[in-house]
């Protein structure tokens, strides 16, 4: 912990080996958050040097560094939210309506490979990706969600729903296909 | 809807919660590269205000060294405020018995006292060649001293003599004149000629010396004349009449000091917008207005109602920093002292505040290829701009953005001290009217554009700044004077407008140097 201690120290210093340290601790991780709100590797790794970048100017202002990760995490998400921003005001979300949601259905991630999962997050709609992200992996309700994107909880709802079919939907394509490779 | 229960949001989850990808080692040197690049962007803008202070000092030590090996400060020892309480501190010393030795030693300037008339005139010499008409007259008063029996006095000079040999009460007033007349030292020093030891104790004899000795104390010019050529009436230096004169001239002086002045100043600093987006996202209601796309929302150019204000929210650069850059002002301004510890200014000056802005987004109309900063669109319609797109880009754009105002200040100012160099608190309010803000990108990748003050702008025409300085002054040449003020600037209200995309509250910190004129 004090090692820990001093390497936030030694960041906040500006020394650019304490960062990097701190980097290659955090960046595997966090890359993969870049990449569930993002559309391509660029765009992923673009948000994850942003982020860092914020990190590293902000880490002054970190009270308890027992919640680094945490914190390292929320400004990830929240520059990704950022950068998605504009383009989910030019594509807004809109509220479906007549929502018909089911929580009983068994799903089989473990047929998956990670990579094709990533896939699966990333080629749905941007609105979509995104509140499926914040609400299924990162734990906000709908009215955090409404809140943080200035949208009505209803939409968060119409939207995560539509999300959740169009996996099912990937879901059960993807399992056709490995079944149909399989009988091949 | 309770989602903790959920199996499939808890599979997501699970499958997501330890996930690595191992990032191209090209983002850790990008990152690299920003961060060197915003610690020298910090060690210049550190570097620039350090510049800024040292250019000042040395203008401010220059001031100082110039005014410092002239007449200046010895014209100030003559000012009858400061000789009284020179002279005090010297009786004070010459009262204890200090160095009264009663042989070679003057007592009041610890050197051999002046025993001739050569020696005079080689301290006379000392002084200016301006003075050489005085020191013409000094030799003649000592000649007409001579005349008349008084002979310089070769040891120190008690106090009691003066009374004693004069065989009645000196005023205490005139005591203290005497001290003044010591003081005067620099070209007569006092104790040298015993004015007090005329033989015959008479008192028509010493007036012969106020020409001289009035003019050391800079009041001849408050002095009859006729007075001074006739001692027997007013201008007899041991009457109270004589002593209320010389307190006459010395509120007189103060009352010159009470003055109206007019001046140039020239300030450089550095300005800082303070803008802010907040969450800069777009209201629901204003994402209805924007946009009537469908749920899917694929390549669809949306509408923007013609709300630029609402646009902007969604055009906001998704991640704008601004950078102080060096700004300037020039202009004139007046004072009037309203009371001995207060006065009043104000002027107007030209102002011209720059920043730089690094955004990572822009807005482009894709038909005719015209890309531009999204702040354009305060300058041009949407229609006419035919945005199409708002582009995020991997690269950052750094514009220089330049904010045009006219300012007029008023301020109040409390005199701390009040000597030929002056030293004040100020603070005051001021009113910056907005001209025209300039965005310009030195790369042209970037069309450059002008917003304009007025109802397109999002900046409102004038906003009120709360002034807070201090201020050093020097006089010089009688008329005029040197000022250096560094101030600190913060809006007092908002210079964005209430319906723009951000909000802005600047603030900036100044350094002024100016020459006034002083109409006395």
């Amino acid at each position: 912990m004090e090692e820990f201690e001093q390497l936030i120290k030694g960041c906040i210093k500006e020394d650019r080996k304490a960062q990097k340290k701190l980097y290659d601790l955090f960046a595997p991780r966090m890359m993969m958050i870049c990449f569930r709100y993002s559309k391509s590797t660029m765009e992923a790794e673009d948000i994850l040097q942003e982020s860092f970048i914020k990190i590293f100017g902000n880490l002054k202002k970190l009270r308890e560094t027992s919640n680094l990760a945490a914190w390292i995490k929320r400004i990830v998400i929240n520059t990704a939210l950022n950068y998605q921003r504009g383009k989910l005001y030019l594509y807004p979300m809109v509220d479906i309506g007549n929502i018909h949601l089911s929580y009983d259905e068994p799903v089989a991630l473990s047929d998956f490979r990670q990579d094709e999962l990533l896939t699966m997050i990333q080629d749905l709609p941007l609105g979509c990706q995104v509140i499926f992200n914040l609400f299924a992996i990162e734990g906000y309700s709908h009215k955090e969600i409404a809140e943080k994107l200035e949208i009505s909880e209803g939409t968060s709802k119409s939207q995560y729903s539509r999300a959740r079919s169009l996996l099912k939907q990937k879901l059960e394509e993807g399992r056709n296909n490995n079944y149909g490779e399989v009988r091949q | 809807m309770e989602r903790s229960g959920n199996k499939f949001e808890r599979e997501w989850k699970d499958h997501f919660a330890k996930a690595e990808i191992k990032p191209r080692e090209e983002v850790w040197t990008k990152i690299d590269s920003t961060l060197a690049n915003r610690q020298i962007q910090r060690y210049r803008r550190k570097i620039f205000i350090y510049k800024l202070l040292a250019a000042a000092s040395i203008v401010f030590a220059l001031g100082i060294g110039y005014f410092n090996s002239g007449e200046f400060f010895r014209t100030d020892e003559s000012r009858p405020d400061q000789l009284s309480k020179r002279a005090e501190a010297e009786n004070e010393t010459i009262r204890s018995g200090e160095n009264i030795s009663g042989d070679k030693t003057d007592p009041v300037l610890d050197e051999p006292a002046l025993t001739s008339r050569e020696d005079m005139e080689m301290i006379n010499h000392e002084s200016e060649n301006a003075e050489r008409e005085d020191r013409m007259d000094v030799v003649d008063q000592v000649e007409r001293a001579d005349e008349l029996g008084i002979v310089p006095k070769r040891g120190g000079m008690e106090r009691t003599e003066i009374a004693d040999s004069r065989g009645r009460n000196v005023p205490n007033q005139a005591e203290n004149l005497s001290d003044k007349l010591i003081y005067t030292g620099t070209t007569l020093p006092a104790g040298s000629i015993d004015i007090h030891r005329d033989p015959d104790d008479n008192r028509e004899s010493t007036p012969t010396y106020l020409p001289y000795l009035s003019n050391r104390l800079n009041i001849e010019s408050k002095i009859p004349s006729q007075n001074i050529e006739n001692p027997g009436k007013k201008s007899d230096p041991y009457s109270d009449d004589w002593y209320a004169m010389y307190e006459e001239t010395r509120r007189d002086e103060q009352e010159d000091r009470t003055k109206f002045w007019a001046g140039i100043n020239f300030s450089s600093g550095v300005f800082d917008p303070n803008i802010s987006y907040g969450n800069g996202q777009a209201s629901l209601s204003d994402q209805t207005a924007l946009f009537n796309g469908s749920a899917d929302l694929i390549e669809e150019v949306p509408s923007f109602d013609n709300n630029i204000s609402n646009f902007m929210r969604a055009a906001r650069p998704e991640e704008t920093t601004y950078e102080p850059e060096f700004s300037y002002a020039y202009g004139i301004n007046v004072g009037y002292q309203i009371s001995p510890k207060f006065i009043i200014r104000g002027g107007i000056s030209y102002l011209s505040n720059h920043t730089s802005t690094t955004i990572n987004s822009y807005i482009e109309n894709s038909a005719t290829n015209r890309k531009m900063p999204n702040q354009a669109l305060y300058s041009v319609s949407i229609e006419s701009a035919g945005v199409t797109s708002v582009n995020t880009s991997t690269e950052e754009f750094k514009l220089n953005n330049t904010y045009e105002f006219i300012s007029m200040p008023v301020s109040l100012g409390y005199y701390l001290i009040d000597k030929k160099i002056q030293w004040m608190l100020t603070a005051g309010i001021t009113t910056d009217f907005f001209l025209k803000n300039t965005i310009s990108d030195p790369s042209d990748f970037l069309e450059s554009k002008e917003i304009r003050a007025g109802s397109d702008s999002p900046y409102n025409n004038s906003y009120l700044n709360g002034t807070l300085g201090t201020m050093v002054n020097l006089s010089f040449a009688e008329h005029y004077r040197f000022s250096l003020e560094p101030s600190y600037r913060l809006g007092l209200s908002e210079f964005s407008k209430e319906d723009a995309a951000f909000t802005s509250r600047p603030s900036a910190l100044f350094i002024t140097v100016g020459i006034s004129y002083i109409f006395k």
